[in-house]
């Protein structure tokens, strides 16, 4: 018995697998458009927020700051774009991937595009020539805030050192 | 491409060269494709919150009126930062290139290592210490826009020099740290993976150590410093291999206290 009984448990994990599988992906695939590759821009709800205020408003330094903070976190997406996209174009071509990620990725590409350009025309509204520095600026900041997080984690990783050290 | 003039930059050539160049990369100053600005509008999320001091300078969370509030999940301190930055240098209207430096600042850090490096040279190791831990504060108060670079070599340096000064305290795990900061900091530089060797040796971890050294060497596959710790640690190994421990258990690093990088 326990010779018929292997292959046919192994027909079953695999074909049942298969099966199992490409029904959620076509139940996936049929469901949804695609889901965006990003979540939601919150630097940039809150930049827009702040404009909105009134009585009182919020003054143009904050607002400034609220700008370089959704251009932070356009370098951070950008980035991101460009390192995912290749990786993702191979899965694509094997077939690991659906086409709705792929779908999702090039919607983010073509919004973060629009984004730039509404953040630096945002920039040039405040200062003249602003908007061809700010990104720059904003990928400066990001290095130099990860740097003094380092510096303030010094101490926590002393006592990490030293309980590794007891141990 | 027989012609031999020039296109002025951003005038637009009404004739081509051969085959067309390659698109040029994105901000190119078009219009923003209007049906992308309407998905980024349709996607606006209002957020709560309110402003706070100095004169409305801030943003806190609207629930609880705080900077930065778990059960709001926002961190407003990078941006209010910034914002205080901004207003208090009120002939800044924007944060300037990241190649303006504040020079004062520059000579503050190398001031302050120096007097370290001193100390150190001196034997006071303790006030070097502390000498380092204050150059590495003032390198940490750099306007946030600056070049990243500065602060980056500001702060391995300084680093560097203090992990061979807690070293010569005897306290090998602050050395650790800092050696392990300087490779985050700067990743292809030797003087990282040469201090968290050091440190490792008197934690009589040698397998660790060697480890670190090759990591350095597969970024500096020349550096002597990094090759003639190795060679010392591979001699170390093979005698304690052989059972040599009794008159070997000293750790094989040289005896005399290693002068500040720079
Ligand atoms: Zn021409
Ligand atoms: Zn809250």
């Amino acid at each position: 018995m326990a010779s018929i009984l292997v292959p046919v448990l192994y027909i079953v994990l695999v074909f049942g697998g298969l099966w199992a599988f490409s029904s959620w992906y076509r139940k996936r695939n049929a469901a949804q458009v695609y889901e965006p590759y990003f979540p939601q821009h919150r630097e940039r709800d809150l930049y827009i927020s702040l404009l909105q205020k009134s009585d009182p408003p919020a003054p143009e330094s904050l607002l400034k700051a609220a700008l370089v903070r959704r251009a932070m976190t356009d370098v951070t997406r950008i980035l991101r774009i460009r390192e995912d996209k290749p990786a993702l174009q191979i899965l694509l071509q094997k077939g690991s991937i659906g086409d709705d990620l792929w779908s999702s990725v090039l919607a983010a590409e073509k919004e973060m595009e629009t984004e730039l350009l509404e953040v630096a025309a945002e920039a040039n509204a405040y200062v003249e020539g602003w908007g061809q520095v700010i990104f720059q600026t904003a990928s400066e900041m990001m290095a130099n805030e990860r740097m003094r997080a380092l510096l303030e984690r010094v101490p926590a990783m002393r006592s990490e050192a030293g309980e590794c050290w007891l141990v | 491409m027989s012609q031999t003039h020039t296109h002025g930059p951003g005038t637009h050539p009404g004739h081509t060269h051969g085959p067309p160049p390659p698109p040029p990369p994105q901000m190119a100053m078009r219009p923003p494709d209007p049906l992308m600005q309407a998905v980024i509008e349709a996607s606006f999320r209002p957020v709560n919150f309110a402003l706070g001091p100095p004169e409305n300078g801030s943003v806190l969370c609207g629930l609880h009126k705080l900077e930065k509030c778990e059960g709001c999940d926002v961190d407003y301190t990078g941006l209010n930062r910034l914002s205080r930055t901004l207003h208090s240098n009120s002939n800044l209207r924007c944060p300037p290139p990241p190649n303006m430096v504040n020079k004062q600042l520059s000579q503050a850090v190398v001031n302050t290592k120096e007097e370290g490096n001193a100390l150190f040279k001196g034997g006071l190791y303790d006030k070097a210490i502390q000498r380092y831990t204050m150059a590495a504060n003032i390198a940490s108060q750099r306007p946030p826009w600056e070049h990243q670079i500065l602060l980056r070599e500001e702060l391995a340096t300084v680093l560097s020099n203090r992990a061979a000064a807690f070293l010569e305290i005897g306290d090998y795990i602050s050395s650790l740290v800092d050696a392990e900061v300087v490779i985050q900091l700067r990743r292809n530089w030797s003087k990282g993976y040469f201090r968290k060797a050091k440190a490792l040796l008197k934690m009589d971890r040698p397998k660790e150590a060697r480890e670190a050294i090759q990591v350095g060497l597969a970024f500096d596959p020349d550096n002597k410093e990094l090759q003639e710790i190795l060679a010392r640690i591979d001699h170390f190994l093979a005698r304690r291999e052989q059972g040599h421990q009794s008159n070997e258990m000293a750790s094989p690093d040289p005896q005399s206290p290693i002068p500040p990088a720079s």
